[in-house]
Parts: structure tokens; sequence; C-alpha cells
């Protein structure tokens, strides 16, 4: 089960651009999870596959010869599915460290927009974090699910 | 068209690159209904009413 971290929005009080910003927020995690599930997926067949090559070497009916060169040839393909799910799981980690520290610095400038007093400022404040909301919506989603982010 | 001057403090930094191979994954259903909520269509109506958008 993943650790469920505290939502940084939490101590935001009740506001629009937070009940906009969760969904955009959700649906970036949602794609970055899928993105690893996979990642296992792949790891998996490749993993099954260097298995059946070991099974099909410890056979008695392969020759001795072919037997040095596939373990070799086996080892390597291990070796590379190994460093090649280390480097997109650090990735995929990065990313989502980077998505949580985007989320935690707009919910901080809702926060503060909150408590702007000039309302020519306050408005102009909150019109930037849409848009920006509305960014980071657009750069999420494919061209098939823009239309959710519509506003 | 309506030009707003940013402070360094107001500035939003872009959001994470995305590949677009992750991109491209199909959101999941629950993800899709939250946005298409009516509680999200009434907090978009409320902003662009606060907001004086059209």
């Amino acid at each position: 089960m993943p650790q469920q971290t505290p939502d940084p929005c939490e101590s935001v009080k009740d506001d629009s651009l937070t009940t906009v910003l969760k969904p955009v927020y959700r649906a970036a995690l949602s794609k970055w999870k899928l993105g690893i599930r996979e990642i296992r997926f792949e790891i998996g067949i490749a993993l099954l596959a260097i298995i059946i090559s070991i099974v099909a070497i410890l056979l008695p009916q392969i020759g001795i010869e072919g037997k040095t060169s596939t373990l070799a040839a086996t080892l390597v393909a291990l070796t590379k599915v190994a460093q090649d799910y280390y480097t997109r799981t650090q990735l995929h980690k990065e990313s989502l460290g980077k998505i949580n520290i985007h989320y935690d610095f707009i919910c901080s400038r809702i926060k503060a927009s909150q408590s702007v007093q000039d309302p020519q400022k306050k408005k102009d404040k909150r019109l930037v974090i849409m848009r920006s909301i509305k960014t980071w919506c657009e750069k999420t989603l494919d061209d098939q699910e823009k239309y959710l982010c519509d506003f | 068209m309506l030009v707003i001057m940013l402070s360094d403090e107001d500035r939003i930094p872009d959001p994470p690159d995305m590949p677009e191979q992750v991109k491209k994954k199909k959101l999941d259903r629950e993800v899709v209904d939250e946005l298409k909520s009516s509680k999200i269509k009434e907090a978009i109506a409320k902003l662009k009413r606060e907001l004086g958008i059209p």
C-alpha cells in the first residue's frame, strides 16, 4: 500500500481555487502512477523472458557449447533490465516529487491570496493562480482530454 | 487583452514536464468524473464571476 502523505492544501480554508486545483493534481498523479505500473509490467515481462532463457539453458537437451554464451547473454540482459528499471523508476519518483512541490507551491499562493486586502491586487493574484492551474491541466492531459481544462 | 504586471513573488513556476509517453496514459475514470463534476463546474463559475472573466 502506498504511504499516504498529508495534503498540503488541507491548511488552506475552503476556496474555489483549491476545488479546481485538487483534481488537476490528482490527474497528474494518476498519469505518473499509470506510468510506474507500465514499467513494472515491462520489467515483469523481461524477467519472465530471462527465467525462460535460464530454464532453457538448464534443459539437458541443449548442447554444452551453447550453455556458456547463452548464460552470459542472459546475465547481460538481466543487468540491462535492472539498470533500466532503476533509471526509469528514479525518474518517476523525481517527477512525483516535483508534482508535490508544485502543488504545495500553488496551495501556498492560494493561501496568501486569501489575506490580500486590496481588491484589485487580490483579483490579479487569483487570476494568475487560476491561469497557472489551467496551464498545469493542459500540460498534463492528452489532446483528447484537454476539454476537461476548460476554465 | 488583459495584461497583469507580476512581481517576483507572484510568479508561479511552470509545472513539471511530463513525457509524451506518460501524458498519453488514459486518465482513471474517477479522475475524469471528478474533473467533470458539478462541484468543479460550480467552482469555475464562481471563480469566473469573482475574477470578471466572461
